[in-house]
């Protein structure tokens, strides 16, 4: 390209100069005495030009043409297409937006100057990422060289990168072009998004620094920080309780250290951070013993928390949730995790009080994270209490002074959440192995539904409830039973009538037989009279219904005179039962051999037999010949 | 002609907005995990399991069995 410009250049001054370089007959100036003589004027002649002064004109005149051809139509030539292309973008006409993306393609081949070309680059980037084609956008956009990346151009490709999940490109993008691109649109929210996964990312690998390094990113920018879970502020907390997860109980107790510190130097509650030491020597010794420093800490947490605290209905923020929660006003403002879809929102800022609905279900109770904290420190101050038990020496009695401690804690944990299930389930598991009587256990009972109800499901409870309301369904069962028995026995026209009456008169009294009928008939004429089966039969059932009670009879016997003097009964029942079948038999038997024996007697006197061939014996065959 | 300039910043501002999503609810659980008040008794190794392990080690300890239910004399009825 130089060499024709300077080519026709050279053409041109050559065609166009002053013929002083043309061969004539005029002498050059000549120095005469020490002045310049100018040369005499060119005499002026009609002569034609030379042929090739022609010839220069004319290659002068043509490279002039190729030059404005070259630099001024073709030029214009080559940009129309993209001017074309611009007005359709200028234009933000839709319908042609396929023939802009066609036009732009093209002018990326016509050898338009780089800054048309990058013109087309990000138009064509910008018109393959409406049509969410990422991957061909970034391509184009890519290309673009340095200088020519302006603010638009890299957040295009800042959200072309998001778009195709490639979060280290996005952060390296927004790292170089920070300057650039400030807080220009969603910038800082796309890149706020990214730091906020790569947080979780980290965190789920368990990298906790990194994550807290990406989260206090989020807080920098200002961007989504709300997003950012509320308790990662606090870094040596959260260090602390991951090292626990760990198994690092030392480095644990060394971060909650540091907590209590930054916290007692801010002016803030050293509690958190107390409590989690308190939960490292709690799970590194054998016998810990921490229920007075443990004491310490719940007291200044119970403390601070104001009694009577009003409730409000709230609902879930998140729109696919909105579940229905009570809080307790003071809590208005503070973040909480939702419970039924687990992911955290902020409580409203003004809560109005809840007045409970008769007729609607009471919405389940949701607490904020310091509520939260004084719950589980209360429930796990009970739990201290009764491991100190396990010291206690065997056989002895808890006295009643530590059920009262017991007592006051529990009744503590479940002010401070009267929804938790783990006050009710240490309460009813220790009074029912603790229960002196079936009322005691009856008690445990109610108590172990109420933590089922509120979320236990061991299985070893909830077995250990079922059995135990079988057991009382068993009991309940047997008694209607019996009564139900005894009421056929006086109406029993088989058997006698002494019996019935004399039974009726012991039952009547009673206000559950008040109604009995008396009984009626004589006794129980000979067609009625029980066969041996039926009296078996009858003294089975009679033994059942019994059993069934035996365990009531027991309960209500403190001294067992009448659980045993029944206990015998039923064990003459069934002895006589046994004797008068075994009776029958031998009467049978001896029926049969009286029957067999008399019959064959009076058979052999009415038609004698020869007798049977005797066996030979020994001594006969010794004789024979 | 001279040459047309789109606005390049109405035209980004037409692309999709870019909305946060938030995290799924396992996501939610791995960092209550480390929230010390809600996770204070599952530090302390005192879930429902281990409160029904104390409740019976103490029973163990102090009246030399667990107690269960009298249920072993049941009829099939």
């Amino acid at each position: 390209m130089r060499r024709t410009i300077a080519l026709a250049v050279v053409l041109l001054t050559a065609a166009t100069s002053p013929a002083d370089d043309v061969w004539t007959d005029v002498p050059p100036p000549r120095r005469v005495g020490g002045t310049v003589t100018p040369p005499p004027p060119p005499p002026t002649s009609d002569e034609p030009l030379p042929p090739w002064a022609w010839l220069l004109i004319g290659l002068g005149a043509g490279a002039g043409g190729i030059a404005a051809y070259r630099f001024g139509v073709e030029p214009r030539r080559k940009r129309k297409p993209f001017l074309l292309a611009l007005d359709i973008m200028c234009r933000r006409d839709e319908a042609e937006y396929d023939e802009a993306e066609r036009l732009f393609t093209h002018c990326l081949t016509l050898g338009l100057r780089p800054r048309d070309v990058a013109a087309a680059r990000f138009q064509l980037a910008y018109l393959r990422a409406r049509g969410r084609r990422y991957a061909e956008a970034v391509a184009v956009l890519s290309e673009l060289a340095p200088g020519e990346r302006d603010r638009e151009a890299v957040y295009l490709e800042m959200w072309l990168r998001y778009r195709l999940k490639e979060p280290d490109r996005v952060e390296a993008l927004y790292r170089e072009h920070r300057a650039v691109l400030g807080s220009f649109m969603d910038a800082r929210t796309i890149v706020s998004i990214v730091y906020l996964e790569r947080g979780r990312t980290y965190w789920a690998a368990k990298q906790t620094a990194a994550a807290v390094e990406y989260f206090n990113f989020v807080r920098d920018l200002g961007v989504l920080h709300e997003e950012i879970p509320e308790h990662i502020d606090d870094h040596q907390l959260v260090l602390g309780v991951a090292s626990i997860h760990e198994g690092n109980y030392d480095q644990a107790a060394e971060h909650f250290r540091g907590a209590v510190r930054a916290a007692g130097a801010a002016g803030n509650s050293t509690a958190p951070g107390r409590l989690g030491e308190l939960v490292c020597t709690w799970r590194k010794e054998e016998t810990p013993d921490i229920d007075e420093p443990l004491e310490r800490v719940v007291a200044e947490l119970w403390g601070a928390a104001p009694d009577g605290a009003t409730v409000g209905k709230v609902r879930c923020a998140h729109p696919k949730c909105r579940h229905e929660f009570l809080v307790t006003t003071r809590a208005a403002g503070k973040r909480v995790a939702c419970l039924h879809c687990r992911l955290h929102f902020r409580l409203p800022d003004s809560i109005p009080a809840y007045t409970d609905d008769a007729d609607g279900d009471r919405p389940d109770r949701l607490l904020a994270d310091d509520e939260l904290l004084v719950r589980n420190a209360l429930v796990w101050h009970a739990a201290v209490r009764v491991f100190g038990w396990k010291g206690r020496p065997p056989g002895e009695p808890v006295p009643a002074a530590e059920w009262e401690v017991l007592d006051d804690r529990l009744g503590r944990a479940r002010v401070a959440d009267p929804a938790a299930p783990d006050p009710d389930l240490l309460d009813g598991l220790l009074r029912y192995y603790f229960a002196a009587d079936s009322d005691g256990r009856e008690a445990a009972m109610a108590v172990l539904d109420r933590a089922v109800a509120a979320g236990v499901n061991l299985p070893t409870v909830l077995d250990l409830i079922a059995r135990e309301k079988r057991v009382a369904a068993y009991l309940a069962d047997g008694l209607a039973r019996f009564y139900r028995h005894a009421e056929q026995y006086v109406g029993d026209g088989r058997i006698p009538l002494e019996y019935r009456t004399a039974l009726y008169e012991r039952l009547h009294p009673h206000s559950r037989f008040v109604d009995l009928a008396s009984p009626q008939g004589g006794d129980a004429d000979a067609d009625a009279r029980p066969s041996l089966e039926d009296l078996q039969n009858r003294s089975d059932l009679l033994r059942d219904r019994v059993q069934r009670v035996h365990r009531t009879l027991l309960e209500t016997d403190p001294d067992g005179a009448n659980a045993r003097v029944i206990v015998t009964l039923v064990e003459d029942l069934k002895t006589g039962t046994e004797e008068l079948f075994g009776t029958a038999r031998k009467v049978e038997r001896t029926e049969h051999e009286l029957m067999a024996s008399t019959s064959e007697f009076l058979l052999n006197e009415d038609d004698p037999r020869p007798p049977a061939p005797e066996e030979p014996s020994r001594g006969d065959a010794d004789a024979r010949p | 002609m001279a040459t047309p300039t789109p606005d390049r910043e109405a035209q980004l501002r037409d692309l999709p907005a870019v909305v946060y999503e938030k995290p799924e609810k396992a996501e939610a659980v791995r960092f209550d995990q480390v929230n010390l008040s809600a996770s204070l008794l599952a530090l302390a190794d005192l879930g429902h399991e281990q409160q029904l392990d104390l409740c019976q080690a103490v029973a163990r300890r102090l009246l030399g069995r667990v107690p269960e239910p009298d249920d072993t004399t049941l009829g099939d009825e």
